[in-house]
Order: C-alpha cells, then sequence, then structure tokens
C-alpha cells in the first residue's frame, strides 16, 4: 500500500517534554484521515513538523515516498496546508491571494487564472471575489484558507482544526467542501469534533500526550468496543414490567430508566436482544420501538483518551 | 532560487497599506522643512527674541545641509526604523507565514525579499529626499554642492540600510512587533549616544551622521567618513547573514 504520509518514530522535544512521542504514521494515500486528540496531545507540533514549520528531535517524515528535510523545501509541491487560525493579508482580495498562491508555485499566468476561478467556484467565494479579506468572516477566511490549500493540486491537504471556531452554518459549509475532496486528494486533518470525523473520515488515529491511543478504520474501531446499548421504547407500566423481569439478569451490565424508555448496556447483543422479545411475546407486550445502538465514536473516543480501553 | 512574487507582494503590501504613505511624508516634510528652516531660522529667532540683539551670519546652503542631515539621522530615520520591525514578526503572529512558507518559497527567499523591499523602500525615499532638498537648498541659496558632498550622502543612505538591517534582524529573533520596535529605538538610542565618543565614531555607522557634520564645517573627514562606509556595510552584511541563519532553523 502506499503511503501520502508516513513517519517513523517522530519526536519533538520541547525542553525535556515530549510534544510528540514516537509517532509512527501511515496515511494511505487518498483517504480522509481524521487526526484525533484532546487539546495539547501534540496534533498542532506533529502538523508543523508535517508542513515543515518544526524541525522533529528525531524520527522521520516521508510525504509521497520521499524524505522530507526540515529546511528543504521539496515537499511543498506535494502539499497543502491549512494552520487552525489561518492569517491572509487583509488588503487582498481573494482572487489577490490565491494569484499570489499560485505564482509562488510559478504555475503559468493563463492556467492560474483557471486555476483560481475553480477554487473560488469549489469553496464558494465567487460572489466575494474582488471584497477585500480583511472585510471576510471567520467561515469565508477558513474556505478561503482550503483554496490556498489546494492550489498546487497538492497530493495531500493538511487542516488544522479547520472547523473549531466556526458556527453551525460555517462548520457545515467547511466539512462539505472537506468531503467533496474525498478520493481527489488525501485530507489529514485534525479536529476534536467526532461527529465530523464519523461522518467523512476513512480511518482515524487518536493520540493522547504525543502518543498514538488508537489507529484503524471508523468500522474496525466501532466494532471494538465491548459492550452495545438496546434501548426499548413503549408505555410506562410496560417499562415497568421489563425492568422488574430483567433486574437480576447478569448478562447486562446497566439500566437506565427515563419514564418510557429503557436502556440496557450489554455485552451479549444477541441474547439481550432474545430476552427482550421473550419477555415481549410471553407478556403480550406493544413497544413502541426497540433500537440497538452502536457504540459512538464519542464513546471509543472518550475511553482511549482516558486511558479506559 | 529566488521567488519574484512575494518582492512583488512586499512592494504591493508598502503602497496599499499606510506604511509607505507614513514614511514617504516623514521624509518628505522633513526635505522641505530642512532648507527652508535654514533659510528662515536668525528670522524667526530675531521675531521672538525682540528684547536681545542677535547677528548671526547669513545662512548658506551649509545651513541647509545641516539641517537635511539632523533631520534625516534622526526623527526620519527613527520612523523608518520603527515601521520596518514588524516586516517579519507581523507575518508570525499573523499566521499568513505558514500559508506563504507552505509554498514553493524557501526561507532564505522569503527574508531576502523583506531584506530587497525595506533596501528599495529606503533608496527611493532616500533618493526623493535628497532630490527636494537639493531643489530648495538651489531655490533659496543659489548654491547646492560643497566639498565631499556626495561622500556625506552615501554615508547617510548606508545609515539608512543598516538600520533596515538592525530592522529584520529584530524581527526575525523576537516574538512580538512591540518588543522589536522598542528594541530598535533602543539601539538607535545606545548608538546615538555612543557618538559623543568621536573617536570610535568611525565604527560606529551612527557616527555617521556626525562625520557629515564636521565635513560641512570644513574638516575633512574624507577617510574617516569611507572607513564608516565600510564598517557600516559589513556590519549590515553580518545582519543580513545573521538573520537568514536564525530564520532557516527557526521553530515557527
Amino acid at each position: 500500500m502506499q503511503f501520502a504520509v508516513k513517519t517513523n518514530e517522530l519526536v519533538k522535544d520541547f525542553n525535556g517534554l515530549k510534544a510528540v512521542n514516537h509517532l509512527n504514521l501511515q496515511v494511505p494515500f487518498g483517504t480522509i484521515y481524521g487526526f484525533l486528540g484532546p487539546n495539547g496531545s501534540g496534533k498542532t507540533t506533529t502538523l508543523k513538523m508535517l508542513t515543515g514549520m518544526t524541525e522533529p528531535t528525531s524520527g522521520s517524515i516521508e510525504i509521497m515516498g520521499e524524505p522530507m528535510i526540515f529546511g528543504k523545501q521539496k515537499s511543498q509541491e506535494h502539499i497543502g496546508f491549512l494552520p487552525d487560525v489561518p492569517g491572509f493579508y487583509d488588503w487582498m482580495s481573494p482572487r489577490d491571494f490565491l494569484t499570489l498562491c499560485g505564482e509562488l508555485f510559478h504555475i503559468p499566468k493563463q492556467e492560474l487564472i483557471i486555476r483560481v476561478q475553480e477554487l473560488l467556484k469549489i469553496v464558494g467565494l465567487s460572489k466575494s471575489v474582488n471584497k477585500k479579506i480583511g472585510t471576510f468572516s471567520r467561515g469565508m477566511k477558513q474556505r478561503l484558507g482550503i483554496a490556498q490549500a489546494l492550489i498546487n493540486k497538492p497530493s495531500i491537504i493538511f487542516l488544522d482544526e479547520p472547523v473549531s471556531a466556526l458556527d453551525p452554518q460555517g462548520r457545515k459549509e467547511v466539512m462539505d467542501i472537506i468531503f467533496g475532496l474525498k478520493g481527489k486528494v488525501t485530507v489529514f486533518f485534525s479536529t476534536h469534533i467526532l461527529s465530523d470525523v464519523e461522518r467523512i473520515c476513512d480511518r482515524v488515529i487518536i493520540i493522547s500526550e504525543g502518543v498514538t491511543v488508537l489507529e484503524d478504520t471508523i468500522e474496525n474501531i466501532k466494532a471494538m468496543s465491548e459492550t452495545y446499548k438496546l434501548e426499548v421504547e413503549a408505555d410506562e407500566n410496560a417499562i415497568n414490567l421489563i425492568e422488574s423481569l430483567i433486574l437480576d439478569d447478569k448478562n447486562i451490565l446497566e439500566i437506565q430508566r427515563n419514564h418510557q424508555l429503557i436502556t440496557l448496556t450489554v455485552i451479549d447483543l444477541d441474547y439481550a436482544r432474545k430476552r427482550i422479545y421473550e419477555i415481549l411475546h410471553t407478556n403480550s407486550i406493544m413497544v413502541k420501538k426497540i433500537i440497538v445502538k452502536e457504540p459512538t465514536l464519542e464513546d471509543i473516543y472518550m475511553k482511549v483518551v482516558n486511558h479506559n480501553v | 532560487m529566488f521567488n519574484f512574487a512575494f518582492l512583488k507582494k512586499e512592494i504591493k503590501e508598502m503602497i496599499k497599506t499606510p506604511k509607505l504613505i507614513i514614511i514617504g511624508s516623514v521624509f518628505v516634510f522633513f526635505a522641505i522643512i530642512g532648507p527652508l528652516s535654514a533659510k528662515y531660522m536668525n528670522e524667526l529667532i530675531a521675531m521672538f527674541a525682540t528684547d536681545i540683539e542677535i547677528s548671526f551670519p547669513d545662512p548658506t546652503h551649509i545651513q541647509s545641509w545641516e539641517q537635511f542631515y539632523s533631520n534625516i539621522t534622526s526623527i526620519s530615520m527613527i520612523v523608518f526604523l520603527i515601521m520596518m520591525t514588524g516586516t517579519v514578526v507581523a507575518e508570525k503572529n499573523k499566521g499568513s507565514i505558514y500559508l506563504i512558507l507552505t509554498k514553493n518559497v524557501t526561507r532564505t527567499s522569503l527574508l531576502l525579499s523583506k531584506m530587497l523591499a525595506g533596501v528599495l523602500l529606503f533608496t527611493s525615499i532616500f533618493i526623493i529626499s535628497v532630490l527636494i532638498s537639493w531643489y530648495y537648498t538651489w531655490v533659496l541659496f543659489g548654491q547646492v554642492v560643497y566639498e565631499g558632498l556626495m561622500l556625506s550622502l552615501f554615508s547617510v543612505y548606508m545609515l539608512g540600510i543598516f538600520f533596515s538591517m538592525i530592522a529584520i534582524f529584530l524581527s526575525v529573533v523576537l516574538k512580538s512587533t512591540t518588543h522589536a520596535a522598542l528594541l530598535a529605538f533602543a539601539i538607535y538610542a545606545v548608538l546615538n549616544i555612543l557618538t559623543i565618543l568621536s573617536s570610535i565614531n568611525l565604527y560606529n555607522p551612527a557616527g555617521a551622521a556626525t562625520l557629515v557634520l564636521n565635513q560641512l564645517k570644513g574638516v575633512d573627514v574624507t577617510h574617516n567618513l569611507i572607513i564608516n562606509i565600510i564598517m557600516t556595510i559589513l556590519i549590515s552584511s553580518i545582519l543580513a547573514v545573521a538573520s537568514v541563519r536564525i530564520f532557516k532553523k527557526q521553530e515557527l
């Protein structure tokens, strides 16, 4: 398998504090890769090393199979980068800025004009093409940030918490743009908004205190969970009856009651389902809903970050 | 490879932001006021001090250049220095540097563009100032040139280049625009205080300001001026190389 990004025992030491501690990344080409971890876990430091802004203390980085050496500009051809709060020149228009970015890559003039137009369309800024960036909202700046990261048709783009500072509307717009890149470019993005990750990522890595705690596909990670939740909704008398019948069942780890709703945490999902159907059938209980709740990434995230897995 | 696109941006930025207007107006204002104040200073003093008898010799083009040198090496230079100190540190603080350096621009190329833009800015406002002062001196005194004028102008020009490099250097090593501006001012002040020690003026870039005034008074300081210019070029080059070396290894 070809990896767009590969790191080997990557370490960043800030005066004895290991912000990144022997990190081994393998980001498959073409994936949308979520880079998760709490604040201060080393995400931004890792991204700065991957984009050549900071020199690793030890370890190595490969971008598109080529070693990345700090101070050499070679890898920049392959990458695009959007920092958490992108800084623009307020006196420029988005067209000016994207043109500057293209010129920095020596893109021929005619090709650049077309490319800038395309990108402004992709990120929905075609109508604001001549406005000053200084007048832009955060959401607009973030969208322009994605456009500038794509100017050189990179193989991989690094996005550092691209939606953290945005309102729900802005967040949705930016996530839709990122989702639209699926299959066209490898996207490596750090975030702590887990619902976004669940929606668009193929794979995730979770780091905590600079160390990898989990790396896999979303499906596999969810399958890792050892417990499931079964939710039954019926009228209150029926729920009371169900509760009384399963109270002593050792296979049921936890019971949560909320008026007409009962939530069971179980290890053996099939057993629990059979048991509930049996009770319903035997006692002629009519239910409104039975739902098997899959573990969310949030459940798993909380567990691994708190070292409970 | 040097990336001209970034230099182009630097030049455009000077024009589109208040930088050029502020520096330009200060330089132009003092270039005009120099010859004028030289010409009318005696009359002004006489007007306010009516109770005492004052007799000054009639001012000449020498007094005009004296005013020019005093102004350009003080207020104008301080404004230029302070305005230039933000050039790198502001990009770091704002975060725009990340967007630029993840493109095909080396750190050396970025910094050289900043230096070149600073030098171009100073060169153009300096030439304009000299031309204005030249013109007004000619109109008001009928004479402009004196022995050693060109060398004096060149040494003051090199002083400006030296301060551009000081500004860039501080902008690279410091973390805030305010710190860079304050330290730049402190360096300016210390170097100017050191000009009291006339024996080291030829090694002190700021000594140029004193040397050119001596030259005006008729003392032949050509030799000292040449040494001063060589020292200024040397120190400026060291500052430029050090800035690039530090910036190349800097954690951003």
